[in-house]
């Protein structure tokens, strides 16, 4: 796999790093910060300037420290069994010893996540072992209770009221409001609004680049940008609906297009594309030597696409807590989708459960001629290795050399 | 329309009660000729409802087309709402387990790949029930109530209709899904009162006539009187000398989700006027907490191991009487209250409310030691089971948490190996007390 990384992509890095940096004295420094899950409040606090720390983010901070097995055993020791990513922050509150930065300062609030009963009271538990305000939010990302639309990605932006319940929507929103109103009196600010309509203005904007250069990624052969790099542009999500965050995002968008245009590739030779439905798979490096595979999308790359919300009669709030209720739904025509527009050559997918009939997935992308490959959880990283090498020898390279 | 009679009648005979039932296949002729008024006598027919738990519904949709049955998970769904439609409420279970293939095809095959196929489908309970309302255990049902108090059985809404997109031929029954927010503001309470009315809008909408305001009051002032008579069984078991076991209360309880409101009122009215045990029931007195047990296997274990159980906090016990104390009179208004106000499957915010729920129980139920037996996966359970074992223990109770449990208790040994020496040693301090 090439080492080489986009300049953009590094600006990202950089961008991210100084700005943690920087969140981390003031936060450090005595100022308000608040903890929430993705996905759910950022944008609020970013407008009232409250530093704010994703969960997730932090977990994948443990986790790339190496400390998820110490951080597991302190949840175990508390008499939580189990494997739970989502509480490994919560473990590093209570045994801040171990914690990346040395530990959090104490947060002003704690949002409580409606994403699933779990996530609710680990978050109040954290929020109770800091002594902080804890603010519960309802219906986050939860299951939908209406039917979505088939291609229902080219809704999300322009038709949001129709892939939400409209009694949650409200609820959602009034919720909401009522989080303003405390991170107003937290932060000593009021809200704007026009300055928040002018705020998702920019985020549509920054994720039109994002897709711009996302489609020029999957119309391109030789892909021009790894799946690393594309995982980690993620990064700009933090600074959505910022100045910075759009000119971030124009950079990247501006560096595909020319490397697409000149043609070169992020693998030193592709024979084969691929779609894989995790974020990193560790053979990837082992197929594509071997065979020139490649992988090119995963689940996630089309996602940030899915931020954007159209503002109607200038209430853009009540936007917000739509794209909070339903930002995308990983269902096999989404899958299909990715793999078609992304020009796979084949599909790879995690199972969790094998089963003898052929999944959803599975029969939706066979339909189509395109070979796809089932994987079972609980695999060892040598069995996956070769699982997927017997794949691609017998699925592609056989019919490579048939056609040739 | 045999049940629809049950429910508009305030007054029934015990004999045409058990005469229904004998037509509805429920009961044997000789069953029937049993009940002469000995306490066993009804008891009996409870455990037998409780221990064949479609075998009533299914028997009076097979004796009366006409009856309508409507499937529902939960103890906290106002199926009240349900009777006083003229329909038949029948609570579901997962027990015992569907096969593997049916999850397999049905479940597994359909479920979006990735850590959310693993999310939404860690829960057993609920997967064996899903694969029993597909693998045609329920064929009975006209339509189901989904409730949102746990994220995975509201998954269980979009996972039934994906089955049933894949394989058209599936039967299915009706979906109505009852909403609910977990947040304690004014407009989650708000929004939980709409739930409600929705709810009975949904159920009109599906019928094509209004249900009347005279017949939820029926249905209520029913289901009153049932809870006041189940209390009083209840208090059987707070005596110094336990008068019914913890596996007959189940039972007795349990069967009450299994059985039209008017006649289970009546058995129960019976088994209140027969009294309580006059055998003698083992002094060590358990109290039970954690997962929902929709099987009686744990409190069969239990009990064989020389304790009576004496209380529990999960949503087939008594929780169910719960509503009783409500005391709004105005029916719809009382109705959003009771689902406002009762545990999601357990859950409460905050926190505190479930420990302080289960310390309150445990001691009104004057309990000696604790166990809580916790599904592996619950995710409902897992974070407030060390927060609730603080609590008991502070209130000077002993607890064995028994963690990672399958849905369908397996490993009889182990457990019971672990139920046996907490016995033991909660008996010799007893002893040493005493």
């Amino acid at each position: 796999m090439s080492t080489d990384r986009l300049a953009s992509v590094e600006a990202v890095r950089r961008y991210q790093r100084d700005w943690l940096q920087r969140t981390r004295e003031q936060v450090e420094g005595g100022a308000p910060f608040v903890i929430c899950n993705g996905d759910e409040a950022e944008e609020l606090c970013q407008h009232l300037n409250i530093p704010v720390l994703v969960i997730n983010y932090w977990n994948s901070l443990i986790a790339i420290q190496q400390k998820s097995a110490h951080y597991r055993d302190v949840l175990h020791q508390r008499g939580y069994p189990g494997n739970h990513f989502f509480a490994m922050g919560y473990a590093s509150t209570l045994d801040p010893s171990a914690a990346p930065w040395g530990g959090l300062p104490k947060p002003s609030l704690i949002v409580g996540s409606g994403r699933w009963e779990s996530e609710m009271r680990v978050t109040e538990l954290w929020a109770n072992e800091y002594g902080c305000e804890f603010y519960p939010l309802d219906f986050n990302m939860s299951a939908t209770l209406i039917d979505i639309p088939t291609r229902w990605w080219e809704r999300t932006r322009d038709h949001w009221r129709e892939l939400v319940e409209q009694r949650r929507l409200a609820e959602r929103a009034a919720q909401e409001r009522g989080l303003l109103h405390r991170l107003e009196h937290i932060s000593g600010r009021r809200f704007d609004s026009d300055a928040f309509n002018r705020s998702m203005d920019l985020l549509n904007e920054q994720m039109d680049e994002w897709q711009a250069a996302q489609s020029t990624i999957a119309a391109t052969r030789p892909c021009p940008v790894s799946l690393r790099d594309q995982m980690s542009i993620y990064q700009a999500m933090w600074h959505r609906g910022s100045q910075d965050g759009l000119d971030l995002l124009r950079a990247y968008r501006k560096e595909v297009e020319a490397r697409a245009l000149a043609g070169v590739g992020a693998a030193k030779s592709e024979r084969f594309r691929l779609f894989y439905n995790a974020q990193t798979a560790p053979w990837a490096d082992e197929i594509e030597a071997k065979y020139g595979a490649v992988i090119v999308a995963c689940s996630y790359t089309g996602i940030p696409a899915l931020y954007a919300r159209k503002v109607y009669d200038g209430d853009a709030l009540t936007a917000l807590a739509a794209r909070h209720l339903f930002l995308f739904s990983l269902n096999p025509e989404w899958v299909l989708h990715n793999v078609q527009w992304h020009q796979c050559d084949a599909a790879i997918v995690h199972e969790a459960h094998p089963t003898a009939c052929a999944s959803a997935e599975q029969k939706l992308i066979d339909a189509v001629g395109i070979p796809y490959l089932a994987l079972a959880g609980g695999l060892s990283e040598r069995d996956e290795a070769a699982r997927v090498a017997t794949f691609i020898e017998a699925r592609l390279c056989s019919a490579q050399r048939g056609a040739a | 329309m045999l049940f629809a009679q049950c429910h508009f009648l305030t007054e029934r005979s015990i004999n045409l009660v058990f005469t229904e039932m004998a037509v509805c296949g429920v009961l044997s002729a000789q069953d029937k000729g049993q009940f002469g008024g000995s306490m066993t006598d009804a008891l009996q027919a409870l455990r037998e409802i409780y221990s064949q738990p479609v075998a009533k519904a299914a028997a009076c949709k097979a004796n009366q087309p006409r009856t309508r049955v409507v499937g529902y998970f939960c103890d906290s769904l106002p199926i009240e709402l349900v009777e006083a439609a003229g329909l038949m409420p029948l609570r579901i279970t997962g027990y015992p387990a569907p096969s593997p293939e049916v999850l397999e095809k049905l479940l597994f095959a359909l479920l979006p790949k990735g850590f959310w196929q693993v999310r939404q489908s860690a829960l057993e309970f609920l997967n064996h029930s899903f694969g029993r309302l597909v693998d045609g255990t329920y064929s009975m049902l006209d339509a189901l109530v989904i409730p949102n108090t746990r994220k995975p059985l509201l998954n269980m809404f979009g996972q039934l209709r994906a089955a049933k997109a894949a394989y058209p031929d599936l039967q299915l029954p009706h979906l109505i899904v009852l909403d609910r927010a977990a947040t304690r503001v004014d407009s989650a309470r708000a929004f939980n009162r709409g739930s409600i009315a929705k709810f009975r809008t949904d159920l009109e909408t599906w019928l094509g006539i209004p249900i009347e305001e005279t017949a939820i009051k029926q249905a209520i002032d029913v289901r009153r009187e049932t809870a006041k008579d189940l209390r009083t069984v209840l208090s059987w078991r707070h005596t110094t000398s336990p008068g019914i076991s913890g596996s007959d209360v189940l039972a007795v309880i349990g069967s009450a989700m299994f059985t039209p409101s008017n006649e289970y009122s009546a058995l129960i009215r019976r088994l209140v006027e027969q009294g309580p045990s006059r055998a003698a029931l083992p002094q060590t007195r358990v109290f039970i907490g954690g997962s929902p047990p929709d099987n009686a296997a744990l409190y069969n274990l239990v009990e064989s191991l020389g304790a009576t159980i004496v209380g529990e906090d999960h949503c087939w016990g008594e929780r169910y009487v719960d509503f009783g104390e409500a005391t709004e009179s105005d029916s719809m208004t009382l109705l959003a209250q009771r689902w406002d106000c009762s545990a999601a499957c357990g859950f409460r915010l905050p926190f505190t409310a479930t420990t302080d729920n289960i310390v309150r129980r445990a001691k009104a139920a004057r309990a000696d030691a604790v166990i809580l037996n916790v599904f592996r996966n619950d995710e409902s359970q897992i974070w407030d089971t060390p927060g609730q074992i603080d609590a008991l223990k502070a209130a000077g109770l002993p607890v064995l948490h028994l963690a990672e449990q399958p849905h369908v208790l397996t490993d009889h040994s182990s457990a019971s190996e672990k139920i046996s020496a907490f016995l033991r040693n909660v008996q010799s301090h007893l002893a040493v007390a005493s």
